[in-house]
């Protein structure tokens, strides 16, 4: 069971300056982390870290408390409780999975964040890249991951996830006409691994909505966006 | 009322080091907030659009606004800093309020219409410079209160969230006291060390600590590296029993929800590990390089950093 003392121990000779206290009633990991080299520090966040006690299979929530950065979508901050959004839930496989230890993710995911907001702040980009908001980013991922283009195609994708049992003797839902066997099978156990069933069929029937929605007014509505 | 329980403990010095002497020199320097640069001019941008707002609001009270915290006792910090406004009402005449929670209300309300605020104990933050900007923090904090008597000289201010309802204070008191204490620049120092150690004390307490911690060495310890070591091993072998008093009302105001058991604990610890860390990787490693790096500077380290990313994750938001 992982708690914040046993996160701190793991991580505290990387990251010095963390502590374990309390924060909006939680006890949490929180203090300063450092952007930059080792006496050349360009940037430093105030963080909060509420860790979950299953980790590493439910993600760790980080919070920046120090008010340097505005908590809004184009930040990167989630709009219900203004964490930082790390990276979409379908690449939980890559950055927070069964073999993440406290220290991969601190200078993991983490770091990435904070870096790429030092980034922004001085140059006004995202040296990492970044995705759309909301239900448009799930969709580009799915886009990245599997060479799609089409919303419909990331049905395909999202079928093959969703069915009870995934058979590698399938075609592959990338469209490139191989098998699953022989094609992008790693990444759909994967996917399947850490997400739960629910949320491929969720996005899927948004996905229907606003394919329909966009034959009847040519755009994405508010609502299937709100959806997710 | 506090009292102090610790005795006077003598601590081993170490060798004088002209050359960290000389990068504490420079790490004050490159905290300072100049006369002329962007900082105060832009707080004093903010505090005449504060001030102008609650005038407006409150044309038939004679407010005294001024500035106060760490801009008037000349230890504010680049990195750091803020500015704190109190605006005292009048004893008696046209007041937003009769009570000390009603004046509160009645400027937060009036400062709330036009800017995002925080309510604070005494204070109210003042987050942006209007009210649906997204702005980064404006780093102002109006102190509404109201003097005692009309000699405008102690002031009692709202506390809220708290078993009492008021305190007293005297803003020229606690001016004093850090000013004509002769320890304004260790001050600062130890803020810089509060700020990137994330050692959760107010700000108000600290600068009382080092005041009470190196007042009885000031004949026998000169110079940033000593005081300074002198501050943090006094915390961390004797924080438990350090007592602080508030000098505007020392009788009258428990400081103990900002200077606590738990809070002495913490700091003492945090103290230590400072001084391991000095011991270990040195002052500049400890305290950190100097921040005053230009744009340019910034991206090229930042650059260099970047092919040694351990991930490269895409951010989002929902």
């Amino acid at each position: 069971m992982m708690t914040p003392e046993l996160f701190l121990y793991n991580v505290v000779k990387q990251f010095p300056r963390l502590d374990v206290g309390e924060h909006a009633g939680k006890q949490m990991v929180a203090g300063m982390i450092e952007i930059g080299r080792e006496q050349d520090i360009v940037a430093r966040f105030k963080i909060a870290i509420d860790v979950p006690s299953n980790f590493p299979l439910s993600i760790p929530k980080v919070y920046e408390i120090g008010n340097a950065l505005p908590k809004t979508l184009d930040r990167h901050f989630m709009s219900d409780d203004e964490s930082a959004c790390l990276f979409v839930p379908e690449e939980k496989h890559k950055y927070c999975h069964s073999k993440t230890s406290p220290l991969g993710f601190m200078r993991g995911p983490v770091y990435g964040f904070f870096f790429a907001q030092a980034c922004f702040d001085l140059t006004g980009k995202w040296p990492l890249g970044e995705r759309s908001h909301g239900f448009e980013g799930i969709v580009e991922y799915y886009y990245e991951a599997f060479g799609l283009r089409h919303p419909a195609s990331v049905l395909k994708v999202l079928a093959v996830l969703s069915a009870q049992e995934m058979k590698e003797r399938w075609p592959c839902p990338c469209g490139r006409g191989n098998r699953i066997r022989s094609c992008h099978r790693d990444l759909l156990l994967k996917l399947r691994a850490t997400l739960p069933t629910d949320r491929f069929l969720n996005i899927a029937a948004i996905i229907r909505k606003g394919i329909k929605h966009q034959r009847v007014h040519g755009s994405v509505s508010d609502e299937h966006q709100k959806l997710l | 009322m506090s009292v102090s329980l610790r005795a006077v403990s003598s601590v081993e010095l170490p060798e004088f080091d002209s050359e960290v002497e000389k990068y504490l020199h420079d790490l004050l320097n490159s905290q300072d907030i100049s006369n002329d640069g962007e900082e105060l001019a832009s707080l004093r941008r903010g505090k005449e659009i504060v001030e102008r707002t609650i005038r407006e609001a409150f044309p038939d009270s004679v407010a005294t606004i001024r500035i106060g915290g760490s801009i008037a006792k000349d230890t504010a910090n680049k990195e750091t800093y803020d500015l704190d406004l109190p605006c005292y009402f009048p004893n008696g005449g046209n007041n937003p309020g009769n009570t000390l929670k009603e004046i509160y209300d009645a400027v937060a309300n009036v400062l709330g219409a036009r800017f995002r605020i925080k309510r604070k104990t005494s204070a109210i933050r003042i987050l942006s410079n209007e009210k649906d900007s997204l702005d980064l923090d404006l780093h102002i904090d109006v102190v509404p209160g109201r003097f005692v008597d009309l000699s405008e000289q102690d002031c009692f201010l709202c506390v809220n969230d708290s078993d009492r309802e008021r305190l007293q204070t005297n803003l020229d008191t606690h001016i004093s006291h850090i000013k004509g204490s002769g320890l304004t620049q260790v001050i600062r120092l130890v803020k810089i060390w509060k700020h990137r150690w994330v050692i959760d004390i107010k700000t108000f307490p600290l600068e009382l600590l080092v005041i009470k911690v190196l007042d009885p060495y000031r004949a026998s310890v000169a110079g940033f590296q000593l005081n300074l070591y002198v501050f943090l091993k006094d915390l961390a072998e004797t924080a438990a029993f350090i007592g602080l008093e508030d000098p505007a009302n020392p009788a009258g105001n428990n400081l103990h929800e900002i200077w606590n058991e738990k809070i002495q604990r913490q700091i003492a610890k945090q103290a230590e590990r400072t001084l391991e860390s000095i011991a270990l990787s040195g002052w500049k490693n400890t305290l950190g390089g100097n921040p005053e790096k230009s744009k340019e500077a910034k991206i090229q380290v930042l650059s260099s950093i970047s092919s040694g990313l351990t991930t490269r994750n895409k951010l989002w938001a929902k």
